[in-house]
């Protein structure tokens, strides 16, 4: 109880006294915010992306591809439709072909271009894509050259607006509505009626990927098992939330690695900052520490004393890097390349992400408090008394 | 006593903040060296080789009827033409993914020198229709060896049906590109398109690439190809294979502008903490050298010993940074290089290094160096 009464006078005078160390202490801060705000950043860039690439249900819709371009046919929808494990609807079976094509198109930024990803899809796509809607305007019509627009790339590209048109490949497009999935590649996307785009070429029947809607995620396994082992083509299946999990992945893992690279290289950075103030403090304080000691406050009271103004210095930097972290970067939008489109995301704070950035931030405290705390804790009494 | 040797008895008696200091500059010059490769990766330049390189293809990822070669090959400007198509196979079980490219011979091996072959493999793999050319990493992942036979599961359906296809590793090949690179299955084009059976992807394919005389050329070629198919089904696309990673890399974009500003803006903050700790370290030792100044020492001195000090203090830790920073990028390449394919630490960086290293050597040390110079003695005397 006596050595409690101990660690909390000392810990008081301590923090009360503060305020004389101003500005050392402000480095400290200061260091901590700086290696907590970029971690949290790069984390909330990294948790968009993986989080906003599909949906809630992707997992109970399948994306046949073939192994080999130019291979898959509408003619092969009538055996994916027959396969086990297919969604029945009023329409009949909910398989839906598509055909990948890409525009090059102005961005809002003057002179900038970039890569907008156009499908063309038949008419039960909007059955099959999970979420689908039309936020604004209308669907196409089959049979005509209009367009829809993913709710991103009415923001991305220039050319994209509702009402406007597109020229395209000696053609012009109507754009006739607004559609959005919540699935960042497919709202940063551009629909089209199949027939239409497959008929811009000699492509004939030519599609290059089926999206089936399944009844329930259970039922992938013996879907895909049915559709691989069928002789008749050679074609591959995976759940959408795979396929696009694996399309942000190698984006993922790159975030992951430099954000653990330089946030860890900044720490040490930041520790050892932390240490040369902390010893610092203690080597300046050395006769206050000595007067302490000597009027019977114990080691461990001192040393308790020091680790926590670090520990606490490291708390308000980390909390004010989450904070800051939170305010500029949660819900900014960002667009980068995913599997060949320019797709757009928002960076997500996640609770993890700030649990993370205050471990982190706690720790660094840890460092570079204990080591000055053991030496003021080890001060010779008679030696600092004397010096001062 | 030299200048030289003051600064370093004042090391040795401050041996914990001498450490402290070089290693926070150490660990914000890594951070710089990490950066730099980076921004190379999301701007380096090719080999030579590339920069003479052409990609024709589709606007539709559509296959091209392979006659187009023909036709390509008479195009002025153009020195070599390979064509390439393929599948994704796989070896005994579907874990083990493989890369099938199936390349037009000898052509291919002219138009990417940078695929490197011992001549008598090259010379086996030419003269075998058969025959594979694997990536070394490939072969070692696989246990393959030179000579044998392996089947390659999940292809077009050959005229007996079978979806298998046989092939003679004739040798490995090795290169500098990206991981990626490193784990093709390179076979010929001609026994591949021969023993497919009758099907829409039959004498089609993928792309081609052409070799140009000169990298300064390449525009006019690129654009007298798609004028030769303007009006053909279906129409090229031709680009560079410079212009094809630019636009891969612009389209990387904020994520890359993102994380160089803000690294950045660390590397400064990180700086001018630790500058703000070295000027501090001077104002207290103001006694020490209120007594050097007493003792006899000249303010110009003085300063000069201020501003070795710090000199000293930000060469080591900048040093020790960009070798870290190289260390760090070399273990971090292999992932990397998947988006970036230019990752790397080039001298230009660690150039630039050095003279941001000079720069703030001279900033953290004219300034305290400044306020010694116009320090008075009794004033300094009295503080200690």
């Amino acid at each position: 109880m006596e050595a409690l009464r101990h660690v909390a006078a000392v810990c008081s005078w301590n923090f009360r006294t503060i305020g004389t160390r101003a500005r050392s202490a402000s480095i400290v801060v200061l260091g901590f915010f700086g290696v907590v705000l970029v971690f949290v950043a790069v984390l909330a860039m990294r948790d968009g992306i993986a989080g906003q690439m599909t949906a809630e249900g992707s997992d109970a819709v399948a994306i046949v591809y073939g192994n080999i371009l130019g291979e898959l046919t509408t003619a092969m929808l009538p055996a994916v439709e027959q396969a086990p494990g297919v969604q029945q609807s009023a329409q009949g079976p909910l398989v839906s072909a598509t055909l990948f094509e890409s525009l090059e198109l102005p961005k809002w930024e003057p002179g900038l271009f970039a890569w907008a990803q156009l499908r063309g899809v038949d008419d039960k796509f909007a059955l099959v894509m999970p979420h689908f809607r039309i936020v604004r305007g209308r669907m196409f019509r089959t049979g005509l050259n209009e367009l829809i627009v993913g709710a991103n790339d009415v923001r991305l590209f220039l050319e994209l607006g509702l009402g406007k048109t597109v020229h395209w490949r000696a053609r012009n497009w109507k754009v006739v509505g607004v559609f959005a999935t919540g699935s960042a590649r497919y709202d940063s996307s551009v629909l089209a009626d199949l027939h239409q785009v497959q008929g811009l070429n000699a492509s004939g029947t030519r599609i290059s990927s089926i999206f089936v809607k399944l009844s329930s995620a259970s039922a992938f396994p013996s879907f895909k098992a049915a559709l691989e082992h069928d002789p008749r083509f050679r074609a591959s299946a995976e759940t959408m939330k795979d396929y696009e999990a694996d399309i942000g992945r190698s984006l993922s893992v790159l975030l992951s690695t430099a954000d653990g690279v330089i946030t860890l290289l900044m720490a040490i950075g930041a520790v050892f900052g932390a240490l040369n103030v902390m010893y610092a403090n203690v080597a300046r304080r050395s006769a206050e520490i000595a007067t302490l000691r000597a009027l019977g406050f114990g080691r461990g009271a001192i040393l308790f004393a020091v680790l926590s103004e670090a520990l606490a210095l490291a708390l308000l930097g980390g909390a004010l890097g989450v904070a800051a972290a939170y305010l500029l970067f949660d819900g900014y939008e960002a667009s980068t390349s995913l599997g060949g489109t320019l797709t757009e995301f928002r960076f997500t704070v996640t609770l993890v992400a700030i649990a993370l950035g205050l471990l982190l931030t706690l720790s660094m405290g840890f460092l570079g408090g204990l080591f000055p705390a053991i030496r003021a804790a080890r001060l010779p009494l008679a030696k600092a008394l004397r010096d001062a | 006593m030299t200048r030289f040797g003051l600064a370093f008895s004042a090391f040795r008696r401050h041996r914990g903040r001498v450490i402290f200091t070089t290693m926070s500059v150490a660990a914000a010059f890594a951070i710089f060296t990490v950066l730099a490769a980076v921004e190379e990766g999301l701007n380096g330049n090719m080999s030579l080789a590339s920069a003479q390189r052409l990609n024709t293809g589709t606007m539709i990822n559509a296959p091209l009827p392979v006659a187009y070669a023909a036709t390509i090959r008479t195009i002025r400007g153009v020195v070599a033409v390979t064509y390439q198509s393929g599948f994704d196979g796989y070896f005994r079980d579907r874990k083990n993914n493989v890369g099938v490219l199936a390349f037009a011979l000898p052509a291919a091996l002219n138009v990417y020198p940078e695929f490197t072959v011992p001549d008598d493999q090259k010379q086996n793999f030419l003269r075998d229709r058969q025959g594979a050319l694997v990536g070394d990493v490939l072969a070692r992942k696989m246990g393959w060896h030179i000579g044998q036979t392996v089947p390659i599961a999940g292809g077009p359906p050959q005229k007996s049906g079978s979806t298998t296809w046989t092939f003679h590793i004739d040798g490995t090949y090795r290169t500098d590109l990206p991981t990626g690179y490193q784990e093709f299955f390179i076979v010929n084009y001609d026994y591949l398109n021969e023993g497919v059976a009758a099907s829409p992807i039959k004498d089609t394919v993928e792309g081609f690439t052409e070799l140009v005389d000169a990298p300064g050329d390449i525009d006019r070629v690129a654009r007298a190809i798609d004028a030769r198919f303007a009006n053909s089904s279906p129409e090229t696309r031709t680009q560079s294979e410079q212009q094809e990673s630019m636009s891969a890399i612009r389209q990387f974009g904020d994520v890359g502008a993102i994380i160089t500003s803000v690294g950045l803006a660390v590397f400064a903050s990180m700086l001018l903490i630790t500058g703000n700790t070295m000027a501090n370290s001077v104002r207290e030792r103001m006694g020490e050298f209120a007594m050097l100044r007493a003792l006899g020492f000249g303010r110009l001195q003085l300063a000069l010993v201020v501003l070795q000090e710090s000199a000293i203090l930000i060469a080591a830790g900048a040093a020790l940074g960009v070798l870290a920073g190289w260390g760090v990028s070399r273990l971090m390449a292999p992932a990397m290089s998947s988006v970036l394919r230019d990752f790397a630490v080039t001298w230009i960086a660690v150039l630039c290094a050095a003279a941001l290293a000079l720069f703030f050597a001279l900033l953290t040390g004219l300034l305290p160096g400044h306020r010694i110079a116009r320090l008075e003695v009794a004033t300094g005397l009295r503080r200690a």
